[in-house]
């Protein structure tokens, strides 16, 4: 698909400012914290600029809510390429503070392989270098690395690669690379086994920082899986439970549960809502779709695994409209694989508890998974 | 007692994903399998991993392992199955997830 189809906003640009030059447009977004609403207003900005100038974008953010927002910042910034003839694009962080976890993703960021300076954030981006350097199979800088993986790819191949980033760039305990593994594997699996499109896998690792109480040294691990596609999560799973006449476990858990939701429904939880997070109940997979057997291999599991080696962690899905939180003490796995992603542990007779998910204001087309951990790092090695 | 050496790649030091499973029984553990004949629950099922090997995620297992539990249950699988690796803790955790029902 048309990566200038990954959002499809809801009419509320920020887009403040607007000037146009003679040969150069400049514009303004004001949002203080870069968001999906901010790639909104990006987005409606590259299709209406005029694509004969060059354009000088300057967001005033502060802070970026996280990686997976500057990976579709990086991904609209190709597609503006890929349809205009503008061999320049000139990008601007004004507002960036020294040494926040905001400008350090900025300073692992593709846009830094273009910048010369770390503050102000300044970098020039030129279509064909800007676009390899996107495309690119494998890629790794700094404490970042980045992989495109594909249907005929190694599963592995990410997971292998960011461990090692991971191990080289500080101490992480054993237990977290090893759950870290099983999380990437899973997600770069589903993504190449059920999904129809490359998915992009980043990891990113933020060090230097210490706990403000303890003053130990911690360390940020921060995770993208960006996969652009015409397809959601729910709706795969919503296809696949209406033209499936197997009675799974999995499948029929998900059947007796929409029979129960169905009066928890209102603007804020809806069908799609619920398949999405029906898609991570054990035994729930797409997979059964080709007729292949077996059951999801439990992500949400795998994730409750790595979540209990972090201080801290923001771990979610975003599909579709549909955003998914996996909170730490709300996804408990019952004995009979399902999970509630509410306080009470219950799939089938109660609604998942509002921190668990969330509507959008926009529609991402695609699947994208988002997880932070602070950890911290073992001192022996230090 | 059937031994398998399973081979891949001489840089690929971690395994992942259901289906790389079942196409590694399908290619390396199955033809042997036949070839023995009918080797029934008795008959261990040596499956040696090279060093080189120190990852392997819970969706290979899974896959590796998915014709095998169909036909004599997860829970046997233990039993017919002797695993060897490069790492105990690795051994280990191949054997807890062979066993986990998804």
């Amino acid at each position: 698909m048309d990566l200038h189809e990954v959002i499809v906003p809801h009419k509320k640009s920020r887009l403040k400012n607007q000037s146009h030059g003679n040969s150069t447009i400049f514009a303004t977004i004001t949002d203080k914290t870069m968001t999906g609403l901010t790639m909104c207003s990006v987005h409606d900005f590259f299709v209406d600029a005029d694509s004969q100038k060059t354009i000088d974008l300057s967001l005033e953010c502060s802070s970026i809510s996280d990686d997976a927002c500057i990976i579709v910042l990086e991904a609209l910034i190709v597609d503006y390429f890929s349809r205009t003839q503008a061999p320049i694009l000139y990008l601007k962080f004004p507002n960036m503070k020294q040494r926040s976890v905001s400008t350090e993703m900025l300073r692992l960021s593709l846009f830094s392989l273009f910048s010369k300076n770390s503050l102000p954030f300044e970098c020039a981006l030129p279509k064909t270098n800007f676009i390899e350097a996107f495309e690119q199979k494998r890629h790794s800088w700094q404490g970042a690395y980045r992989h495109i993986s594909n249907i005929s790819d190694n599963r592995s191949d990410f997971a292998q690669d960011a461990e090692t980033i991971l191990k080289t760039k500080s101490a992480i305990p054993e237990q977290f690379l090893e759950s870290f593994y099983e999380v990437a594997c899973e997600i770069v699996s589903n993504a190449c086994e059920h999904g129809k499109a490359p998915c992009i896998s980043q990891v990113k690792v933020l060090s230097g920082f210490s706990e403000k109480k303890t003053g130990k040294p911690i360390v940020y691990v921060s995770s993208s899986f960006v996969s652009f596609s015409s397809e959601t999560i729910s709706s795969t799973l919503k296809e696949f439970i209406t033209i499936s006449n197997t009675h799974e476990k999995g499948e029929e858990n998900v059947r007796t549960a929409l029979s129960m939701h169905d009066r928890f429904f209102t603007e804020g939880y809806d069908e799609d809502s619920f398949y999405t997070l029906s898609a991570f109940q054990l035994g729930v997979s797409s997979r059964q779709l080709f007729g292949q057997g077996g059951g999801g291999t439990g992500l949400t599991q795998l994730l409750r695994e790595l979540q209990k080696h972090a201080l801290a962690e923001r771990c979610y899905v975003l599909s579709g409209n549909t955003c998914l939180f996996f909170v730490k003490d709300q996804i408990e796995v019952n004995e009979d694989g399902t999970v509630g992603f509410n306080s009470t542990g219950d799939y089938f007779n109660a609604p998942p508890s509002p921190e668990c998910h969330a509507k959008q204001e926009y529609s991402f087309c695609g699947t994208l998974f988002n997880f932070v951990f602070i950890i911290e790092e073992k001192e022996t090695n230090r | 007692m059937i031994c398998i050496d399973l081979e891949f790649a001489k840089d690929q030091t971690g395994l992942a994903g259901n289906d790389s499973g079942r196409y590694v029984f399908n290619k390396q553990i199955k033809p042997r399998l036949e070839k023995a004949g009918d080797h029934g629950p008795a008959q261990k099922i040596v499956l040696i991993f090279p060093s080189q090997i120190t990852r392997v995620a819970i969706s290979f297992t899974q896959g590796l392992t998915f014709e095998l539990a169909n036909k004599y249950g997860r829970a046997n699988l233990p039993r017919i199955l002797e695993i060897k690796t490069g790492r105990e803790s690795l051994t280990e955790k191949i054997y807890r997830d062979m066993v986990v029902s998804l």
